[in-house]
């Protein structure tokens, strides 16, 4: 059964401690799905602006 | 309620505790109860992001905006894609990398410990009470319409939560979430064709009759600081606000800790910010037809069922009176709408029939604003019925056993977001409170058995605000005004940790100037609505911050 220290569990630092160290194909996955919830959102913005077009008095 | 529709609602909460006690067998260590060892699939983190943020509230108060109000609230979620992925290149990496419990713990490390703890303590008494005002708002509303007294209702939502969170951990949390959101999704896809079948007009007139009256119009481009719902406070205020709640508010920040790596953290955002505004449109659109519903079976006066019956009971003429001008009001409303539906969109007489309709709706708007004045002097409460549009339509028309499985999804929309928030309570008060402070050495077992008491001490904290929030005006505004106080701020101390030359004290006095501002704008100019506050929040902390920050390279204060 692991113990825990205490915090601080190390010393405040001036620059951020941690970058992503994502390998290319998961960073190439995440362009993917950036540009299909990107489309998405086009897509519900022009359904919503095609029904205030056609409906909003 | 028929008997097989409590059959229903009662097998769903013996599931979802059953369930949530098999899940506590494989959680031994404190990783496990708080973050399922970092194990979990990003689409299973993902349908647990979006069931948090899909309250009960959501399920009545924004159906029920939507029949009031029409889809205008949508632009209140524009920001949400856009901050996601703000938080997929920026925070998520950060905090995910830095192997934390929670997000405060990461600003001890950049910043310093007293930071941490201010934060974490804003989040421990913002979240607490917003708890409360989560469980009230379903409670208040099955108090009225099956009249039970409210702490009972408050016990049956908070009760079975409370168990599978405190024992489940947030193993038993995420994969709750999961079965709640098909269930959720299920009920909201029912209701819709239940409504297409029983309504008299086709889906085009329908939508027609709703935009003659203001309804169908997602898209508000004023730029009035003084209007809570238009495009450029969705834009803009509405990313400040979903940044500082996805970024920064542990309750969400602790649902994409628990996934495998970085990138399936983000990719849980994503899934999240793919739906969100569909999923907001499809609930709003959802209560624009309940009101073209309405229209043509005959509406209650008062929705609220308690308000109706004190009023009645207490002026019965006047009451009797009112009701009778109601009546003939919606006969002749009924017969405009009709009128509309059959004028082709292109004949001359239609923009006279669009008139016509409008005038009705006037005048039985104007009829319904008298009994809900009478409403508040008779009961002394806040008259607003809106959030009892959607489950008296569900009680009164939908077919047996489908108003069951409603029941069951509002429940379970209320406890998948009180238990993420349980859970992430728990979370913050172990870790950045007792194991930073009290008890900095003890066993994983010793931490795990305070985090199931702290879950249960604070399940029972939110009951208790839930039984005292009840009498609060629109819940879904408070919930989401109280947030606003403080996230913007805390979003900006985020904001600094990213930037190299921000400096500890630079942190501090920012949170602390941020917060000032925001209760200055908030009481001294209470006309600017409180989407903008997490801007102007964040904003101050960042630009504070800055002019108090040393120069880059220089080490901060707390190193020296």
């Amino acid at each position: 059964m692991s113990t825990h220290a205490g915090a601080p569990t190390s010393a405040p630092t001036s620059a951020p401690p941690s970058t992503d160290q994502s390998p290319p194909e998961d960073s190439a996955r995440f362009r993917r799905n950036l540009v299909k919830v990107m489309s998405m959102q086009v897509v519900a913005l022009l359904a919503l602006w095609w029904l205030q077009a056609r409906y909003a008095s | 309620m028929h008997p097989l529709n409590w059959a229903i609602v009662v097998a769903y909460l013996l599931y979802v505790v059953i369930d949530g006690l098999r899940a506590a067998k494989g959680t031994k260590e404190i990783e496990g109860y708080f973050l399922a060892n970092r194990s979990l699939p990003w689409w299973a983190v993902g349908l647990s992001v979006m069931a948090t943020q899909l309250s009960a509230v959501t399920m009545i108060g924004t159906t029920g905006q939507g029949a009031t109000d029409g889809m205008r609230f949508v632009q209140f979620y524009f920001g949400l894609p856009i901050a996601m992925v703000i938080l997929g290149v920026t925070i998520v990496p950060f905090l995910h990398g830095a192997k934390v419990f929670t997000a405060y713990e990461f600003l001890e490390r950049r910043f310093d410990a007293k930071t941490r703890s201010l934060t974490s303590f804003l989040f421990l008494v913002s979240r607490g009470m917003s708890c409360g005002t989560i469980i009230a708002a379903p409670a208040v509303v099955f108090s009225a319409i099956f009249g039970w007294p409210l702490p009972w209702c408050v016990a049956l939502i908070g009760v079975p939560t409370v168990i599978y969170t405190m024992i489940g951990g947030v193993q038993a949390v995420t994969w709750a979430d999961v079965k709640q959101m098909f269930l959720i999704s299920g009920s909201l896809i029912a209701i819709i064709i239940v409504l297409l079948v029983k309504l008299p007009v086709s889906p085009d007139n329908a939508l027609r009759i709703a935009g003659s009256v203001g309804r169908m119009t997602p898209f508000d481009f004023s730029f009035n600081l003084s209007e809570t719902y238009t495009f450029w406070s969705g834009i803009l205020g509405g990313t400040f606000l979903m940044l500082s709640y996805f970024g920064t508010d542990q309750s969400q920040v602790q649902r994409y800790l628990t996934a495998r790596s970085i990138p399936e953290a983000r990719s849980s955002l994503l899934m999240s910010a793919y739906w969100k505004i569909p999923l907001q449109a499809l609930i709003l659109l959802i209560g624009v037809l309940v009101f073209v519903f309405y229209l043509f079976q005959a509406p209650p006066l008062l929705w609220n069922p308690a308000h109706d019956r004190s009023v009645r009971e207490t002026r019965p003429a006047a009451y009797a009176q009112l009701e009778s001008r109601y009546g003939d009001a919606i006969a002749r409303r009924t017969d405009a709408a009709l009128r509309l539906s059959d004028t082709p969109r292109s004949d001359a007489s239609a923009a006279l029939a669009a008139e016509g309709f409008r005038e009705s709706e006037a005048r039985v708007t104007a009829i319904r604003d008298e009994a809900l004045v009478a409403a508040g002097e008779v009961t002394g409460e806040s008259a607003r019925d809106v959030n009892y549009i959607m489950p008296r339509f569900v009680l009164d028309h939908l077919p047996l056993g489908l108003a069951g499985f409603f029941i069951a999804a509002v429940l379970a929309a209320a406890m998948s977001s009180i238990a993420a928030e349980l859970n992430s309570l728990s979370t913050a008060t172990v870790i950045d409170f007792y194991r930073r402070w009290v008890r900095p050495e003890a066993s994983d077992t010793h931490y795990l058995n305070v985090s199931k008491a702290a879950t249960g001490v604070w399940g029972i904290f939110a009951c208790v605000v839930a039984t005292y929030a009840a009498t609060l005006g629109s819940l879904i505004e408070v919930v989401n005004r109280f947030g606003s106080f403080f996230y913007g701020s805390i979003l900006g101390v985020f904001i600094l940790a990213m930037i190299r030359r921000a400096t500890a004290r630079g942190a501090f006095v920012g949170l602390l100037s941020g917060m000032a501002c925001v209760g200055a704008v908030s009481f001294g100019l209470p006309q600017i609505s409180f989407l903008w506050h997490n801007l102007i929040g964040a904003a101050v902390v960042v630009l504070v911050g800055l002019a108090l920050g040393g120069n880059p390279g220089e080490s901060s204060p707390a190193r020296t």
